[in-house]
C-alpha cells in the first residue's frame, strides 16, 4: 500500500522530498497511528541535526566560489600543458580538467553543467563531432562524486553512520580507475576516428599557465590533507576549502568580488536546502517504513536468491542501475541506502564503506542514463545533440564505469586499501 | 485576500527568506572557522558545534520554503511531457494541491505540538502543562546553548505558514495560467 502511494506520487511529478513526506503522512493516516503526527515535526527536524551534514553547504559554497573565481578556465589551461598537443588533445584536456575539478567540486550535476559549457563549444569549433565532445566531457563529470570531496559520500556517511573522511579516502582508487577507463575509451575512439591535432604550449606559456593554476591546487590539498592528517574533520576541511577558494579567487585571480560573495552564499544556501530537505523527509519516511518492515522483507527475498556476497553485490548493481534510470543522484541514494545497507551488513557481512562506494558509483551512473538523467539532458542541450545520439556516444564510458564497478565488487581491497 | 495581494505577499516573503538564507550560510562558515581557530589555540568553545548545526537546519527549512515558491525542488519527470496538454495541466494542479496539503498539514501538526491554547490555559506554567498533556516540548533542553529547545524548533511553525502561503500563491498562479490559456 505504502509502496503504491509512493510510486503514484512519484510518477505525478511531485517533488521527491514531498513524495517521501506525503507517503509518510498517508501511511500514518491509513494505519490509524495518529499519535505519530505529534512527533512528525520533531522527526523532520531531527533528521538534519547531524554534524556531518554541515559539510554539504560548505562544499557547495567552495564549488560556487571556485567557479566564480575563474578556476575552470585556468585548470583547463593546466591540463593543456600535459596533453594539449596530442591528436585529440581536447578530449584528453577535457578528461584531465574533469579529474582536477572533481577534486574541488562534490556534485556530478554541477560539474557536468560547468564542464560541458566550458569545453563542448570549443571542441565542436575545432571540428570534434558534437556527440563525441559532449559524451567525453559529461562522462568526466561522473568522477566528481567519486574523487573527494563528494556530496554523495557525505550523505551516505550520514545515512550509514560511517566516517565521511574514510569514504573520501576510499573513493580515490576507484576514481582513478574510472579515469583510467575513460582514458582508454578516448584512446580507442581516437584509433577509429581521426581527431583534430592539438597544439603544445611553448615553454614560456606552459610555465605561465602552470603558475596560474597552482593556487587552485591548494583547495584539494586542504581537503585531503586536513582529513588524512587528522587536523580537521571533513566539515572543517570544507570550511577551510571555502576560505581558500575565496582567497585564491579574490587575491590571486582577482575575479571574485565582494558583491559576488553574497550571491554565492544565496545559491549555496538554496542548493543545499534542496538536498537537506530531502534528507529530512527521508528521515521521516525511514521512521515510518520501520513499521512496514520493508528491509526485513527485502532481506528475506534476497537471501532466498543467493548467500554469496559477490552475487549479492551483482544483484545490487543491477537493481541500482534500474533505479538510477528513473531517480537521480542524491534522491536515489536516500531511498535505497536505508533498505539495502542493513541487508548488506548483517546478512552478507559487507564492509559499509565498500558498499557505499559501490552504491555511489551506481547512483552517479543514473545521471547519464535515460529516460531520466539530469546530466544527459544538460549535456545534450549544451552540445546541441539529440539524447539518443549522445547516449550512443556515452555507452563506451558507461561500460567502462560498469567494468570498474564489477572489479571493485569482486575485490573490496581496491576500496579499502588506502584506509589501512 | 485578493489573488494579487497573495502573490505580492509571497514574493516579498521569498525576498526576505532568500536574504536570510544567505546570511545564515555566512554565519555557518564563520562558526566552523571559529571552531578551527579556537581549537588550534586550545581554547575550543563547546557550544559552537551545536549552534552551527542549528544554523544549518534553519537555513535548510527557510531555503525549502523559498524553493516551494520557485518550484526548485527535484522531481521525477518520466514521460509527463508525452501526455495531452489538458492532462498535464491537471497533473500540475494536483501536484500544487498536494504541496499545499503538506504545508497546511505541517501547520496543523505544529499547532498541536506547540499547543499555544493549552499553554495559555495553564497560565504559562510549563511544568503543569507537561504533567497534564504529556507534551514535553517545553521541557526539552539544548545540549550546550543554555536555552530551551522549543525556541529553535520555532523555525518549523514559521516555515509551515510561509510554505502554505507560497503553495497557495503557486496554485493560484497555476489556475490563472489555465484561465489565460482558455481565453
Amino acid at each position: 500500500m505504502l509502496i503504491g502511494i509512493f510510486l503514484l506520487l512519484l510518477l505525478l511529478g511531485l517533488p521527491v522530498a514531498l513524495v517521501l513526506a506525503d507517503s509518510a503522512i498517508a501511511y500514518i493516516f491509513l494505519s490509524d497511528n495518529s499519535l505519530l503526527f505529534l512527533s512528525f515535526p520533531m522527526q523532520l527536524f531531527g533528521g538534519l541535526e547531524r554534524y556531518g551534514l554541515l559539510a554539504i553547504p560548505l562544499f557547495i559554497l567552495t564549488g560556487e566560489l571556485m567557479n566564480e573565481g575563474g578556476i575552470t578556465r585556468r585548470l583547463i589551461a593546466v591540463a593543456a600543458i600535459f596533453v594539449g598537443g596530442l591528436r585529440g588533445g581536447l578530449m584528453y584536456i577535457s578528461l584531465l580538467a574533469n579529474m582536477m575539478m572533481a577534486s574541488i567540486i562534490g556534485s556530478g550535476t554541477a560539474q557536468i553543467a560547468i564542464m560541458t559549457r566550458a569545453m563542448v563549444p570549443e571542441m565542436t569549433r575545432q571540428g570534434y563531432p558534437p556527440a563525441v565532445a559532449a559524451a567525453a566531457t559529461a562522462a568526466g563529470g561522473l568522477l566528481s562524486p567519486i574523487i573527494p570531496p563528494s556530496m554523495l559520500f557525505i550523505i551516505y556517511g550520514v545515512l550509514a553512520q560511517v566516517p565521511i573522511g574514510d569514504l573520501f579516502i576510499a573513493g580515490i582508487i576507484p576514481g582513478l580507475m574510472m579515469s583510467a577507463g575513460f582514458l582508454i575509451v578516448i584512446a580507442l575512439i581516437g584509433l577509429r576516428q581521426q581527431f583534430p591535432r592539438g597544439k603544445w604550449y611553448n615553454v614560456k606559456e606552459a610555465f605561465h599557465h602552470l603558475a596560474a593554476g597552482l593556487p587552485a591546487a591548494l583547495v584539494p590539498l586542504v581537503i585531503v590533507g586536513g582529513i588524512k592528517s587528522g587536523l580537521a574533520t571533513p566539515t572543517e576541511s570544507a570550511a577551510l576549502a571555502a576560505l581558500t577558494a575565496f582567497i585564491v579567487g579574490h587575491f590571486f585571480y582577482r575575479e571574485l568580488r565582494w558583491n559576488m560573495l553574497a550571491q554565492a552564499f544565496v545559491r549555496a544556501a538554496l542548493t543545499s536546502s534542496m538536498i537537506l530537505f530531502l534528507i529530512a523527509t527521508a528521515n521521516v519516511f525511514g521512521w515510518v517504513i520501520i513499521f512496514e518492515k520493508v528491509p526485513q522483507k527485502m532481506a528475506e527475498w534476497l537471501t532466498s536468491l543467493t548467500s554469496d556476497p559477490f552475487y549479492f553485490l551483482l544483484l545490487v548493481n543491477i537493481f541500482l542501475l534500474a533505479v538510477g534510470m528513473v531517480i537521480d543522484g542524491i534522491a536515489a541514494l536516500i531511498l535505497v541506502v536505508p533498505i539495502l545497507l542493513p541487508v548488506a551488513q548483517s546478512v552478507y557481512g559487507i564492509d559499509p564503506i565498500h558498499f557505499g562506494v559501490i552504491v555511489c558509483i551506481n547512483v552517479v551512473l543514473g545521471l547519464l542514463t535515460p529516460p531520466v538523467g539530469v546530466g544527459l539532458y544538460l549535456a545534450s542541450s549544451v552540445g546541441n545533440v539529440s539524447i539518443a545520439r549522445l547516449f550512443m556516444a556515452l555507452l563506451p564510458y558507461l561500460f567502462a564505469t560498469l567494468a570498474v564497478l564489477l572489479i571493485i565488487s569482486w575485490q573490496p581491497v581496491l576500496v579499502t586499501y588506502l584506509l589501512d | 485576500m485578493s489573488y494579487k495581494g497573495l502573490d505580492l505577499l509571497a514574493d516579498r516573503l521569498v525576498r526576505i527568506e532568500t536574504a536570510a538564507c544567505g546570511v545564515l550560510v555566512a554565519v555557518l562558515v564563520a562558526l566552523i572557522l571559529l571552531n578551527v581557530i579556537t581549537r588550534a589555540f586550545n581554547v575550543a568553545l563547546f557550544w559552537v558545534d551545536e549552534l552551527a548545526i542549528q544554523v544549518m537546519v534553519w537555513m535548510a527549512f527557510i531555503g525549502t520554503s523559498v524553493l516551494v515558491r520557485k518550484r526548485g525542488h527535484v522531481s521525477v519527470r518520466l514521460g509527463l511531457e508525452k501526455l495531452s496538454i489538458n492532462l498535464q495541466r491537471r497533473i500540475s494542479v494536483t501536484v500544487d494541491v498536494l504541496i499545499l496539503l503538506f504545508a497546511a498539514g505541517l501547520c496543523v501538526m505544529c499547532w498541536f505540538w506547540y499547543d499555544p491554547l493549552g499553554v495559555v490555559q495553564h497560565g504559562f506554567h510549563f511544568e503543569e502543562f507537561a504533567a497534564d498533556t504529556y507534551n514535553f516540548i517545553y521541557q526539552e533542553p539544548t545540549n550546550s546553548l543554555g536555552f530551551p529547545k522549543f525556541w529553535i524548533w520555532l523555525v518549523l511553525p514559521f516555515v509551515s505558514v510561509s510554505m502554505t502561503i507560497h503553495a497557495m500563491a503557486n496554485l493560484l498562479d497555476n489556475f490563472s495560467n489555465v484561465a489565460l490559456a482558455k481565453c
